[in-house]
């Protein structure tokens, strides 16, 4: 903005300051920029719009729900108000609620692929696979290489697991082809090392992912579980790490027949101290993932 | 758009909270000691969690199916004897274990990929205290009821 002070400035040149510095992530001069402007058009919902975009940028959900609120008693079809609205429902994790706008917006623009991935992540996050599914696959299919269906289909296959591994691979492939940049496709990657047992790999692109976003508690998150199966003190519990509960059921069952058969061939003091070996195993195996975790 | 069933709600307008299921470890726990019944109980809680008791219930009948075939085997036909002297004194209790982890593995067929869902996307499990230790307590009085029917 390059008017004086005190003169009235232009509200297009206001709303294309704003929108650009919003483009590039520049929230605090963004939100000078927009106060600047409600100060003279305080009943422009664009600008009250990006200022509720701002809020919600910054974590500053409630103020952002505010404004939204305000701009859609104003313009109850503005398309980003309603979308933004939506995740701050999601966010809030009032899922019904942001259900009930992807759906009218997506009953008003059949072939937007941002509401389907969007939905579709509603839906992967209340445990509603096939829909999601669906939701992904009918994004994909108005635009092939939308970032956001991408990630959740690729995402459904990691989950799935069941497919074939060429199409579990295929969508993370065009995922990581067409979208390198996004951090999205580096938590998909990482994901899909870790699934296939490659956990060093995987947290080092965990690691490198929380460098850049040290804010996220989910990455965080998901990246202190990642060195917890590389330390070096879990190298006993491979077989859960590996095979999951599968694996878990092996050593308990195997640890009781082993003892079993043990009884008949070696000498009743060895097979008690072997019998509080594999009980010391077995609460080790229950315990020390948990305190582990705690300490890391 | 042609598939118009997509823009049907799925959520309850009721419910706040995100969809979530007891744990594995809940569910383990619960048919490990609780047997099959135990455990079956569980992964009924999660499919009416998930509003999916509609698909899931041939799960009860197949714990009630390995509970009442295995104890109708160990009491009526002598697999009572068997089992103690193939694994033991505590070999009854062993068979109870052991079809405990194969009702969780059926389990775990059914709802891996709800479990997978949940892990990938951080989400917390409910409590799994009192419904485990509830299940756990009503798997064995029912095992030890119909072993009583099943007593000559």
């Amino acid at each position: 903005m390059n008017e004086s002070s005190g003169s009235k400035p232009d509200l297009a040149s206001v709303l294309h300051e704003a929108h650009a510095l919003v483009e590039r992530r520049r929230y605090a001069q963004a939100r000078s920029v927009v106060a600047r402007g409600l100060s003279h058009f305080p009943d422009d919902s664009e600008l009250q719009y990006l200022g509720a975009f701002v809020d919600y940028a910054e974590d500053r959900h409630a103020q952002a729900m505010q404004s939204i609120r305000r701009v859609l008693a104003q313009n109850p079809q503005h398309y980003g108000a309603r979308m933004l609205c939506a995740h701050l429902h999601d966010e809030a994790q009032e899922f019904p609620q942001a259900e009930q706008l992807w759906i009218e917006l997506l009953r008003e623009y059949p072939e937007d692929p941002d509401c389907y991935a969007a939905y579709a992540e509603l839906m992967l996050k209340t445990l509603n696979l096939d829909k999601a599914e669906r939701l992904a696959r009918e994004g994909l299919r108005h635009a092939p290489e939308h970032h956001g269906c991408l990630f959740v289909a690729t995402m459904i296959d990691l989950i799935r697991g069941g497919g074939s591994r060429q199409r579990r691979s295929e969508n993370l492939e065009r995922l990581l082809r067409e979208h390198p940049e996004h951090v999205r496709s580096s938590i998909a990657l990482a994901v899909a090392l870790n699934e296939r047992g490659e956990h060093g790999n995987a947290l080092r692109v965990a690691q490198e992912l929380v460098r850049n976003q040290p804010d996220s508690e989910h990455l965080v998150t998901f990246a202190r579980e990642l060195k917890l199966r590389n330390h070096w003190s879990m190298l006993p519990l491979y077989p859960m790490l590996r095979w999951g509960w599968g694996g878990a059921a092996f050593v308990t069952l195997g640890g009781i027949f082993a003892l079993r058969a043990a009884r008949g061939v070696l000498p009743e003091s060895v097979v008690v101290m072997l019998g509080f070996v594999w009980l010391a195993y077995v609460i080790y195996s229950w315990t020390w993932p948990a305190i582990l975790r705690k300490l890391l | 758009m042609a598939e118009n069933e997509l823009l049907q709600p799925s959520l309850d307008s009721d419910k706040g909270a995100a969809t979530s299921i007891y744990s594995t470890t809940t569910g383990y726990m619960a048919a490990f000691f609780g047997g099959p019944l135990g455990g079956a109980v569980i992964a009924l809680l999660n499919s009416h969690r998930l509003r999916r008791l509609a698909v899931d219930w041939p799960l009860g009948v197949v714990a009630l199916a390995i509970t009442t075939g295995t104890l109708w085997w160990e009491v009526r036909s002598g697999g009572t004897r068997w089992l103690v002297e193939n694994l033991g004194p505590s070999g009854p209790r062993v068979a109870v274990r052991i079809m405990g982890l194969a009702m969780f593995g059926i389990v775990y067929l059914a709802h891996g990929k709800y479990y997978r869902n949940m892990s990938l996307f951080g989400l917390k499990p409910p409590s799994g205290w009192v419904p485990g230790i509830a299940a756990i307590v009503g798997g064995t009085l029912a095992m030890m009821g119909i072993a009583m029917l099943l007593a000559p």
